[in-house]
């Protein structure tokens, strides 16, 4: 198995290559994962175990950038796709918003948990922990069906360039969903748990959690549509978070398809709202070192008592402002190598307020509690903002009580407004993919049910 | 590809030699090559590579996959043997046993036929696909914000053997070319998108589908979201355009009758073949190969486990007829296979898949469609959707039109309609004529980690009784 330091030392060989075909400026970044996945659909288990490692090669000739990519570090592929990327920066037209690579910037900054014991995780420790977790939700005989995906992680990556760029970091991760689907006479419903770690972890009651969630959610009732408050717990409220994320990319100010664009230093969200981009977090999913340019990571507000601090920089969007990159150049992509950096957060970390969910609702009169999924969030209108979600584990609170479940009920708004009318942040920050989380309370959203 | 082939052989040979009596080995080569556009300006131009192979095995009815990217014997050798230790340890779990049915060996080499295959032409000219689409939105568009346009291509071989002897070798091919028109007038933001897709030629990029026609309909679309209302909330009748019945036909009929949600209990389809879902206008097809010039989907001849691809006729005027089956779950049915056994790429075994789904044309022209809706709402276009075990669902429409009288009224901005789909099959009161089908280069359909596969979606417009439309602010 390749260690970091043959990774980086790859990415070196491949610069000095891709210079020497004719390119003015080149980066390699190399990424290695080794996944054990466990997927059981019914009765039916599959299992998957393998390890993938790739490049993405950049080469600049003048203000013309080509990239290239490969799934394989085989040398002759290798310098293939080197050949590529300085193929493409020869025929294409300029790109007059580039001017260079990253510098190397000197900056503390530090890189997440990595434990061994996920790195020597095998399939038959995975498929073992699964099952039990499986075992809980089926002995709920309500349950019609049950679904469960596993996985285990181990990634590293590398990054060279010919301005003196070579690092990486390295990375576990553990996560495990459980989805069932509780029938009675004349309902089904759904309920799921999720729970993601840079640790080992056992997925112990996460199967008791996902079935209770759909039983729960038997008995429900319509609503007429009305515009109500809506607490969203520390699951559903990654929504604002995740829409967030579009309008603060720097390249979405500069190409005009933000709508946060010309508000820096204005309110953009209601005063207890602060929202931090945390690359300090040690349990963070994406917290590394350096981001995926080589540029090192760094904690910032984003959002402070309601207003907008900074937008996100890659390397790409800071050097056209003319200042440095806010290390949020990360590539997107399930096999990162294939993609190029773009501005993202590493982790949110929304600062939390002084209420447990319970007292929320308990200071409630009426209101929709959206509870542990949404469907259709990644399809709201990422330029304006506007969502229409289906809160599949909805429930009407009324006079400080959950009262009933309700059906698949549709919440709509705008994640801009919505950020405005936060009445209260919870106290229950959790721990998800795009960092840590509380439950929120918007004033009022257009719900109803079908 | 003859390395490639050696290797799936001395695969299936290391198998036999750790006394595996199933194993399949899947081989692929893909390059995948896209150019995008900014604001009239080349942003990137992307040369991806795909190389790797899987490779799955069979032992005592269990499943076990693995996969590599390094091209040797040693690790070919490792990942044979890694896939039957999974299939060992996974043994005392496995309630449900694979049975496979041998089958006569399948021998067969196919390529699409297009005049103008993407690795003959130059990049100057695909480049210039991305620049047109620029030029004419810019020329028609209404306080243009910014206009990013994207071509892409994704061509290879991909090799398939297995321990019967079944050697296949087919062509990938797929082209795209798209844009979105961002349109900003004081707070208003919209936005409009226009594509085509599939397993085409680049002749297939003139006339309705120029880069020139393609970017002045974004460019109309987007001025005129400027100026429209936003959709009301509630129950209306609908005309439902050709992409947006796709996406109904896939998301939310489709994925219900992949066989293994029905042998698990997640489809609530189980057990009710023959029975009347829909109205006698709804008929839904999954195909591998569609023989639609203009509209040909992504062409599939053989799916990931060495299986012809075969028609299935899901739903036939309302009723439903048949699933779709990998070898696994048609063995277990005693049915023949479907050939809908996909896997997005060589780190995935194959599961039950969709090909190209699509809603059957009817008889309806547009204006007889749109006097059937009378007061109601035409839903245009697609940004996704979702369905839930349930089959509730919810669907993305890009935008849409009153209809008042029978005729079409104000534009609406992004429609959200809900509901659960055996309710809206049952709502189908008619089709048109027309009749579109288009795969995404860039995009695809998603289940469980497997995303993006290349999938066809299309229809007539259809026209529904009733909707639930959610509403935006």
């Amino acid at each position: 198995m390749m260690s970091l330091d043959d990774l980086i030392s790859t990415a070196e060989t491949v610069v000095k290559k891709t210079l020497g075909l004719g390119a003015d400026e080149a980066e390699c970044y190399l990424s290695r994962q080794r996944t054990v996945e466990v997927e059981v659909n019914g009765d039916l288990v599959t299992v998957n175990e393998g390890e993938t490692v790739g490049a993405g090669i950049r080469a600049t000739i003048g203000r013309r950038v080509g990239f290239a990519s490969v799934s394989t570090i085989e040398s002759e592929k290798l310098y293939a796709s080197a050949d590529r990327a300085v193929s493409l920066a020869r025929v294409r037209p300029e790109d007059p918003k580039f001017r260079h690579l990253p510098d190397p910037v000197k900056r503390p900054s530090k890189s997440g948990i990595f434990d061994e014991r996920v790195e020597s995780l095998g399939p038959a420790q995975l498929i073992d922990g699964s099952h039990k977790a499986l075992a809980e939700a089926r002995s709920h005989r309500e349950l019609s069906f049950v679904y469960g995906s596993f996985l285990a992680n181990t990634w590293m990556f590398a990054v060279a360039n010919s301005r003196g760029v070579n690092c990486g970091d390295r990375r576990t991760a553990m996560d495990g969903y459980i989805s069932c689907k509780a029938s009675s006479k004349n309902e089904e419903r759904t309920g799921s748990d999720l729970i993601i770690s840079r640790s080992l972890v056992t997925y112990d009651g996460l199967g008791e959690s996902a079935a209770k969630r759909a039983i729960s959610s038997l008995g429900s009732q319509r609503l007429d549509p009305i515009e109500l408050p809506v607490i969203f717990d520390n699951h559903t409220s990654t929504l604002f978070t995740m829409l967030l994320g579009y309008g603060i990319s720097a390249r979405s100010v500069q190409e005009k398809r933000s709508a946060l664009e010309g508000k820096l230093g204005q309110g953009v969200a209601s005063p207890n709202v602060t929202i931090v981009d945390d690359a300090e977090m040690a349990d963070g999913i994406r917290t590394a070192a350096y981001d995926d340019e080589g540029v090192p990571t760094m904690r910032k507000p984003i959002i402070e008592d309601g207003v907008l601090k900074t937008y996100l920089y890659d390397s790409y969007s800071a050097h056209l402002e003319g200042r440095e990159s806010t290390g949020n150049g990360l590539r997107q992509a399930r096999e990162p190598y294939k993609a190029l950096p773009q501005p993202s957060p590493i982790n949110y970390h929304v600062k939390p307020g002084s209420k447990t969910l319970d007292a929320m609702i308990r200071e409630t009169d009426r209101a929709v509690l959206a509870r542990y999924e949404l469907m259709g969030a990644g399809h709201s209108n990422w330029l304006t903002g506007d969502f229409s979600v289906v809160a599949t584990n909805a429930f009407l609170i009324e006079k400080s009580e959950v009262k009933h479940p309700l059906r698949p009920t549709t919440v709509a708004g705008n994640v801009y407004e919505a950020l405005k009318n936060v009445v209260e942040v919870g106290s229950d920050l959790r721990l998800d993919g795009q960092g840590k989380v509380p439950s929120l309370k918007i004033a009022r959203l257009k719900c109803g049910t079908g | 590809m003859a390395a490639m082939r050696d290797l799936l052989a001395y695969g299936l040979r290391e198998a036999e030699r750790l006394h595996v009596p199933f194993a399949e080995l899947r081989g692929e080569d893909i390059i995948r090559n896209s150019i995008s556009s900014e604001r009239g300006e080349i942003k990137t131009t992307d040369s991806l590579q795909s190389v790797g192979i899987g490779v799955r095995v069979i032992k005592t009815g269990v499943s076990g996959y693995s996969y590599t990217t390094q091209l040797t014997e040693d690790s070919v050798r490792e990942t044979v043997k890694r896939a039957a230790g999974i299939a060992e340890a996974s043994e005392p779990y496995a309630k449900l046993r694979l049975r496979l049915q041998y089958g006569d060996p399948v021998r067969a080499a196919e390529k699409p036929r297009v005049r103008r295959h993407p690795r003959g032409v130059e990049f100057e000219e695909k480049k210039e696909f991305a620049l047109r689409c620029f030029e004419a939105a810019q020329a028609k568009g209404r306080s243009v914000a910014t206009i990013t346009t994207r071509y892409g291509e994704a061509y290879g071989t991909r090799l398939f053997a297995n321990s019967e002897g079944t050697e296949v070798e087919t062509e990938l091919l797929i082209t795209g070319l798209g844009l979105n028109v961002v349109s900003k007038e004081a707070d208003v933001l919209v936005d409009a998108s226009e594509g085509l897709g599939g397993t085409l030629g680049l002749e297939a990029y003139e006339g309705e589908h120029s880069p020139e026609a393609m970017g002045e309909r974004a460019a109309q679309w987007a001025a005129e979201k400027l100026k429209a209302s936003k959709a009301p909330a509630g129950r209306f009748p609908a005309l439902i355009e050709n992409e947006l019945a796709g996406v109904l036909a896939h998301e939310s009929f489709g994925h219900m009758t992949e066989y293994d949600f029905v042998q698990t209990g997640g489809s609530p389809l189980k057990g009710r073949l023959g029975e009347q879902l829909g109205s006698e206008h709804a008929t839904i097809i999954d195909e591998g190969v569609v023989a639609n010039p203009t509209y040909p989907g992504f062409w599939l001849p053989y799916d990931d486990e060495g299986a012809r691809t075969k028609r299935a006729t899901i739903l036939e005027k309302g009723v439903l007829k048949g699933y779709l089956h990998t070898r696994t779950t048609a063995t277990v049915e005693a049915v023949e296979p479907t050939g809908n056994g996909r896997a997005v790429d060589y780190s995935f075994e194959p599961i039950c898949r969709m090909r190209n789904t699509y809603f059957t044309p009817g008889d309806l022209s547009l204006e007889e469609a749109l006097q059937l809706v009378r007061d109601g709402i035409y839903a245009y276009g697609t940004a996704g959707g979702q369905v839930n075990f349930d089959g509730t669902f919810l669907f993305k429409a890009v935008r849409g039109y009153r209809v008042k009288n029978g005729e079409l009224a104000e534009p609406l901005r992004d429609v959200a309609i809900t509901g659960h789909i055996l309710n809206l099959l049952r709502e189908v009161q008619g089709a048109t004529r027309d009749f579109k089908l288009k795969a995404s280069f860039s995009g695809g359909c998603g289940k469980g980690r497997q995303y993006p596969l290349f999938t066809g979606l299309g229809g007539p417009h259809l026209v529904l009784k009733e909707a639930t439309f959610g509403g935006e602010q």
